[in-house]
């Protein structure tokens, strides 16, 4: 006779299971009290919060001090390639300096470095160098170069009869896009604050110059068609002609730059390394670009 | 000290985001049956749950440090999304992605609080805020035209395509066999 068609024996077996199951559950709990060590007899008196089981504590405390150590190491090796950045440069004058005696105001790598730079990246370069200039002696004066957050920061001066006229970023942040975008509206604002407190600091007495044509222009004496100085290559010249140009060869053609403003030529390099970003990511042909180099070329005739 | 917060804050980000993909493998891993016979599902969850522990505490390092270390970065920034002045998309992207961590962490530790259906909505908020962090670290990230982040990018992508796509075939081969299965109605003459 089948169980399934009878009510009532269903309801037999099913007290049975019951009964089973609470005398396997009674056995298993009596096996578990006799395996528990006497110790803990004492400490169940004590209403204790049982300890959560972690069947993975092994692998969470290995995640976790795997975690920490690449954390500092990374930090470690961030720090260990920054600081490797800092180089050979030195405040003494070039050769075509007569006195060697290094001045107190020249751009060292030091006053880079612990200038407070929080927006633009390269202000800690030029701020430093807008101090007087009075005990300089002409030449020209390189600066350490120096590594921060962004990049590595060096700056050259040229002084002339006493004065900064002409301020040359040798190394600038630009490994990326953000930073040569940053540069290019920071380092022509900073030198222009370099080069302006330099002329604000002139006397008014001293021979009009091209390089004093700033400090006329802010005592008001005379309106002037254009600024007192202009930016080549990097380069802040004083009285230098207004036009840098630039020819570069990407995606199978001559593309030409003409700049005439105040700009620096960094920005061309940006505009110049876009292109070829652009060139590199579109192009279907990449093995044209196996023999052509890459970044910003040094074809650059300043007019 | 500032340069110090300044590596703190990139390693801290990096790390968190290595965390991130991986307690989402692991919760992809379990959650799809896929865990091996070897290491029991109690040993997937438990892990799963620490990875993602491990995560948000990273974050908020990172965070931390971020704000610490004179990057001009305010508080409104890295707690109200689009409150940043520049790079607001990426920064955007960031405080949802730590949002979305936080819900998800803090809606199943301690406790499950939610019913298990709701619960389940929430905590696949995890997957767009483990991309919302991604694209955040791609945009506002120092390293990540470095070969060896760039390196490390590919092995989370596949640490982590990897068992969607055996969620995903695990799904629809336990659907398949569903289907295969004769329904109550078909053993009733």
């Amino acid at each position: 006779m089948n169980d399934d068609t009878n009510p009532d024996m269903n309801d037999v077996n099913d007290v049975n299971d019951v009964n089973d199951m609470n005398e396997r559950i009674a056995r298993l709990a009596a096996r578990r009290a006799a395996a528990m060590p006497t110790a803990t007899a004492p400490a169940a008196a004590t209403p204790t919060r049982p300890r959560k089981h972690h069947a993975a504590r092994g692998s969470r405390n290995a995640a976790l001090a795997l975690s920490a150590i690449s954390t500092l190491g990374l930090a470690g090796w961030f720090a260990d390639t920054s600081s490797s950045g800092t180089v050979s440069g030195n405040a003494v004058p070039d050769n075509t300096v007569s006195d060697n005696t290094v001045p107190d105001n020249t751009v060292t790598g030091e006053q880079v470095a612990n200038d407070p730079a929080s927006d633009a990246q390269a202000s800690a370069a030029v701020v430093p160098a807008a101090a007087t200039t009075s005990e300089l002696a002409d030449g020209t004066y390189t600066g350490d170069s120096s590594s921060n957050r962004w990049g590595t920061v060096q700056v050259e001066i040229a002084v002339s009869g006493g004065e900064i006229a002409e301020v040359t970023i040798l190394q600038y942040p630009d490994q990326d896009h953000k930073s040569v975008q940053i540069n290019q509206r920071a380092l022509p604002t900073d030198l222009r604050d370099v080069v302006g407190a330099e002329h604000r600091g002139r006397r008014i007495s001293e021979p009009p110059t091209p390089a004093t044509a700033g400090q006329s222009l802010q005592g008001g004496h005379r309106p002037a068609p254009a600024p007192p100085w202009r930016v080549m290559d990097r380069t802040l010249r004083v009285g230098s002609p207004p036009r840098t140009t630039h020819v570069e060869h990407v995606m199978g053609m001559a593309i030409s730059i003409d700049v005439r403003d105040d700009l620096l030529a960094i920005a061309i390099d940006g505009v110049v390394a876009w292109l070829h970003h652009v060139d590199d990511t579109f192009s279907t042909h990449p093995a044209r670009h196996a023999d052509q180099p890459t970044g910003p070329r040094p074809r650059r005739w300043p007019t | 000290m500032t340069d110090l917060l300044w590596f703190l804050t990139r390693a801290s980000g990096i790390v968190a985001l290595v965390l991130i993909a991986a307690a989402v493998a692991d919760g992809l891993i379990f959650s799809g049956r896929e865990g091996g016979r070897r290491l029991r599902p109690a040993w997937w969850l438990d892990l799963h749950r620490g990875l993602g522990g491990t995560a948000l505490f990273f974050t908020g390092l990172h965070l931390a440090t971020a704000f610490g270390a004179d990057l001009g970065v305010s508080l409104a920034s890295i707690v109200v999304p689009g409150a940043a002045t520049s790079d607001r998309t990426a920064y955007t992207y960031g405080v949802l992605a730590f949002y979305g961590m936080a819900v998800t962490v803090f809606s199943s530790w301690p406790r499950r609080l939610l019913r298990r259906r709701t619960w389940h909505v929430v905590h696949l908020l995890s997957i767009p805020a483990g991309v919302l962090a991604a694209v955040h670290a791609y945009q506002l990230g120092t390293d990540v035209l470095q070969g060896w982040y760039l390196a490390l990018c590919i092995a989370m992508t596949a640490a982590v395509t990897y068992p969607v796509g055996l969620r995903l075939t695990g799904v629809r081969n336990r659907a398949a066999a569903r289907d295969r299965l004769p329904t109550p109605a078909s053993t009733v003459h």
